[in-house]
């Protein structure tokens, strides 16, 4: 211990948080490769797309620089909106270290605060904004000290931005903590996701692009931070030096009332935390009696069933209560809404078309096909349930894995709740398909392909939970079965996943080409629709098979990769 | 080896460790325990108590060893093994979306228990354990202690033949902790085999039959108290005396090695405290 040193300084506080998040960055990033690699894919595919943004505002800002100022207002607004509703959404642009950690050392609540803020300029967020700031700079600025003198205007806004993204986690974190309220976000979150997708314009074009810029609806950014930002610099552009120091003042008052205003939340986190209700008194009663069991008989006939049943209902339990299953409820409900919306587009632009030999062969069997393309974009927003089915137990797994029953058991009686939930969805959509786009005629040949297609699909799931056990993540929040929210978030590591499961879809669709084969060709009249009566139950039968091979492997499978699925869902740190 | 109900020869858990390092955390443990035995396993944090018994019950796959359970080689059948035991782990890991009778329903169907026989070992143990009161209450809303007793009600429930409890008494109340002792004491009578891990002394003291201390993943010391008395040559001493002497001089120091390097502990307190 070096403590009694007096003649060494200690490391300041402010040098540690900002190593500590580093630490924490580095550490969610390098866990495991599939976080490594949907970093890599995300940051491959984002900085390309910043810098030709970057690219693009540069060349537009040189050949029209009257716009300039609008494009700084807006460009900064539009990031400041991003930053304000994506903890609204669960997310956060910033991973943070959790402050409520770091209450127990004598740190000031204040240093807490801005080494996370200061920490955030260097994550992947921030800097895929700094291209498009530094080209609008390059663009236009005039002399070097002006040029440096706007670069740290823009510097405060960022921290400015993050500070205030921080700060709305931190007061979201206060409600958060409870776990009803936690539950009701979780479905929420969707909710508005949906919003912002819906009010977002569509079928945009570029000659619109200057009415845009100078909308007068991006003129309430005047009221805040963008807007100061972009009126000191217009305002040092334009030699208007009491405005250019009147703007910069407010945004650094804006910015301190934030801190200010972060550190009130983090001092009532810590008091709530501590002003908890004492544990409940108990009412002491005696030990009531006790009865000596026997064990069961082993040669009991529906031995084997009792654990299936007793799992279904578990399963079937944790589907209604956990609110993660919500969420990813909300996720299929809001594709469904999409795909519904837009074919029947369609059919209503195909009505257009007129009668014609074009015509009859689509009433016959574009229902079909689409009915098949629904349901697959159904399966895909059900893929992180399918293709992880252990993932929902978390730790619990531990418990599961120390049950007698044999290990097929626990993936036939997930695919069974599973199952049923699929094909309720499945039969609801299509219903509601068939139903607006007049052609319930459809309807039987729809829900039997949603029979055959369920259980292949169910197949290739099980084989890549199997492989690819993983903890269910949830709109970028890593979740334990007990529901806590973890703070840091690991977005590579749900891209990584997320390409997985897109594979598996991938797979699963060419092995359903049989199936789909099967209920296609004798309806676009290759072959009388009489066939059917072969056609399906052959289906059928290799759906029944395919499943089948899929539980032949798992056996195999369990043997080995039992303790992985132990390992990576309760982790024994 | 088929007359024990724990039987372990070389059991060895190596964990691979970052920059290609590896820690042996058990390191050649063998365990014989007979039937209806109350048999304690101590050691120090981090001794390698859990490790093994995660190996033992087949949730950890030892690097290298074999472990037979009631007759029954772990690496040959660990179903057959895991109808026969009943493990309250560490972490405890349950289904906290469960209400505590649903999560002891659910337990005992999984071994196979039909529904009503299931109904009714379910309120004894709510009865037994004192959760009756949390009715419908999911898990995840119990206190820490209860959600310990929810765990081991579960371990319970299909009367196995070997319980392996890792730290059970572990932020237990009294009452709670007295009525399981009993039932404990009551089950080893009938033959049932308990293997568990506790840092309590008096506890181990006052139950066990047996006990075994490991020490930096291997056992140090293993027998009845009288053998570890007679050991140690000291007639008289304690559980706790034993303990401290036989991982003390595992660690290569002796107890009170503090006296000297901890005075700025002593000095620094004095110093808080002339600042009030
Ligand atoms: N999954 C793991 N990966 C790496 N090392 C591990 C893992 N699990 C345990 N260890 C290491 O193995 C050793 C023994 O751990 P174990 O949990 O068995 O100790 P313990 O005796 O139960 O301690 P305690 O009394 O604190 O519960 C420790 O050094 C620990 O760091
Ligand atoms: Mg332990």
């Amino acid at each position: 211990m070096t403590v009694s040193n007096a003649s060494e300084k200690p490391v300041s506080h402010f040098r540690l948080l900002l190593w500590l998040k580093f630490r924490l960055i580095w550490g969610a990033l390098s866990r495991s490769k599939f976080s490594i690699v949907g970093t890599l894919i995300s940051a491959l595919i984002l900085f390309p797309v910043s810098i030709g943004f970057a690219f693009m505002v540069y060349h537009f800002v040189r050949d029209s620089p009257s716009q300039m100022p609008n494009i700084l207002k807006d460009i900064l607004a539009t990031a400041y909106l991003f930053w304000f509703l994506t903890p609204l959404l669960g997310f956060s642009l910033n991973d943070s270290y959790d402050p409520t950690r770091l209450f127990v050392y004598p740190v000031r609540y204040t240093t807490i605060f801005t080494a996370n803020v200061v920490g955030s300029l260097f994550e992947m967020s921030t800097l895929l904004v700094m291209p498009v700031l530094i080209a609008l700079l390059a663009a236009s600025v005039s002399s070097p000290t002006l040029g440096v003198a706007e670069m740290l205007l823009l510097l405060l806004f960022l921290l400015q931005t993050i500070a205030m993204g921080q700060a709305l986690t931190l007061a979201l974190l206060g409600l958060l903590r409870s776990r009803r309220f936690r539950d009701i976000l979780i479905v929420l979150f969707p909710l508005i996701a949906l919003a912002r997708y819906l009010v977002t314009p569509r079928n945009f074009s570029g000659s619109d692009l200057y009415s845009l810029l100078s909308n007068p609806a991006w003129n309430f950014a005047n009221y805040f931070p963008p807007g100061y930002t972009a009126s000191a610099i217009d305002a040092l552009r334009v030699g208007d030096w009491a405005r250019a120091v009147g703007a910069a003042s407010l945004l650094v008052i804006v910015s301190i009332l934030t801190v200010a205003l972060a550190v009130v939340l983090l001092k009532q986190i810590f008091n709530g935390e501590r002003g908890q209700a004492p544990a409940n008194v108990k009412v002491i009663r005696p030990v009531a009696r006790r009865r000596e069991t026997a064990v069961p008989g082993r040669g009991e006939l529906h031995g084997a069933l009792i654990p299936i049943v007793a799992l279904s209902e578990k399963e079937w339990r944790y589907i209604v209560r956990d609110p993660q299953y919500k969420a990813m409820g909300m996720n299929v409900v809001y594709i469904l809404g999409a795909f519904l919306y837009s074919f029947s587009r369609v059919f209503s632009g195909r009505e257009m078309l007129g009668g014609g030999v074009v015509e009859s062969w689509l009433s016959g069997s574009l229902h079909i096909v689409s009915s098949i393309g629904i349901s697959g974009f159904l399966l895909f927003g059900m893929m992180q349930l399918v293709c992880n089915v252990f993932g929902g137990e978390g730790p619990a797994v531990t418990m599961l894995f120390s049950f007698p029953t044999p290990r097929r058991w626990f993936i036939v009686s997930k695919n069974i709740v599973h199952g049923t939930l699929i094909l309720l969805v499945g039969f609801v959509g299509l219903g509601v398909f068939d139903y607006v786009t007049d052609g319930l005629s459809a309807l039987p040949l729809s829900f039997v392909w949603l029979l055959m297609s369920t259980p292949i699909v169910l197949a290739a799931g099980n084989l890549v939970s199997v492989q690819f056990p993983s903890k269910l993540i949830v709109r970028g929040n890593r979740m334990s079965s007990g529901g806590q929210v973890s703070l840091g978030t690991s977005r590579g590591v749900g891209c990584g996943y997320g390409l997985l499961y897109l594979c598996c879809l991938a797979a699963a669709v060419i092995a359903e080409i049989p199936a789909a084969a099967a209920v296609i060709i004798p309806s676009v009249g290759l072959i009388s629709p009489v066939w059917y009566w072969l056609t399906l139950p052959l289906g059928l039968l290799y759906a029944a098979f395919c499943y089948l091979q899929s539980l032949k492997l798992i056996d195999a499978w369990m043997i080995t990769k039992e303790q992985a699925i132990i390992l990576k869902l309760a982790p024994s740190d | 080896m088929d007359t024990y109900s724990i039987w372990a020869e070389g059991l060895t858990k190596t964990f691979a460790m970052s920059g290609g390092r590896s820690t042996i955390a058990v390191d050649d443990v063998s365990l014989h325990v007979a039937p209806g035995e109350f048999y304690g396993f101590l050691g120090p944090n981090g001794a390698g108590k859990s490790t093994t018994i995660k190996m033992l019950t087949g949730l950890l796959r030892p690097t290298s060893g074999r472990v037979v359970i009631a007759g029954h080689d772990l690496a040959v059948d660990p179903l057959e093994i895991k109808r026969h035991i009943g493990v309250l782990p560490e972490d405890l890991n349950l289904y906290e979306r469960l209400s505590a009778p649903e999560l002891l329903l659910f337990a005992a169907q999984m071994y196979g228990i039909p529904r009503t026989e299931a109904q009714r070992r379910t309120d004894d143990l709510l009865n037994l354990m004192e959760l009756t009161e949390t009715g419908s209450k999911m898990i995840v809303d119990f206190s820490m202690g209860m959600k310990k007793k929810a765990a081991l009600a579960a371990a319970m429930i299909h009367s196995p033949r070997v319980l392996f409890l890792d730290e059970p008494f572990n932020g237990i109340d009294a009452l709670s902790g007295r009525a399981i002792r009993d039932i404990l004491r009551t089950m080893t009578s009938r033959g049932t085999t308990v293997f568990f891990s506790s840092h309590v002394m008096e506890v181990v003291e006052k139950l066990c039959t047996r006990v075994a201390v490991i020490a930096n993943g291997s056992i140090v010391a293993e027998g009845t108290l009288a053998d570890l008395r007679k050991q140690s040559g000291d007639d008289d001493a304690s559980l706790e005396d034993l303990f401290i002497r036989l991982v003390g001089r595992e660690h290569g120091g002796e107890a009170d090695k503090q006296s000297d390097d901890l005075r700025w502990l002593n000095s620094e307190a004095e110093t808080a405290d002339d600042r009030k």
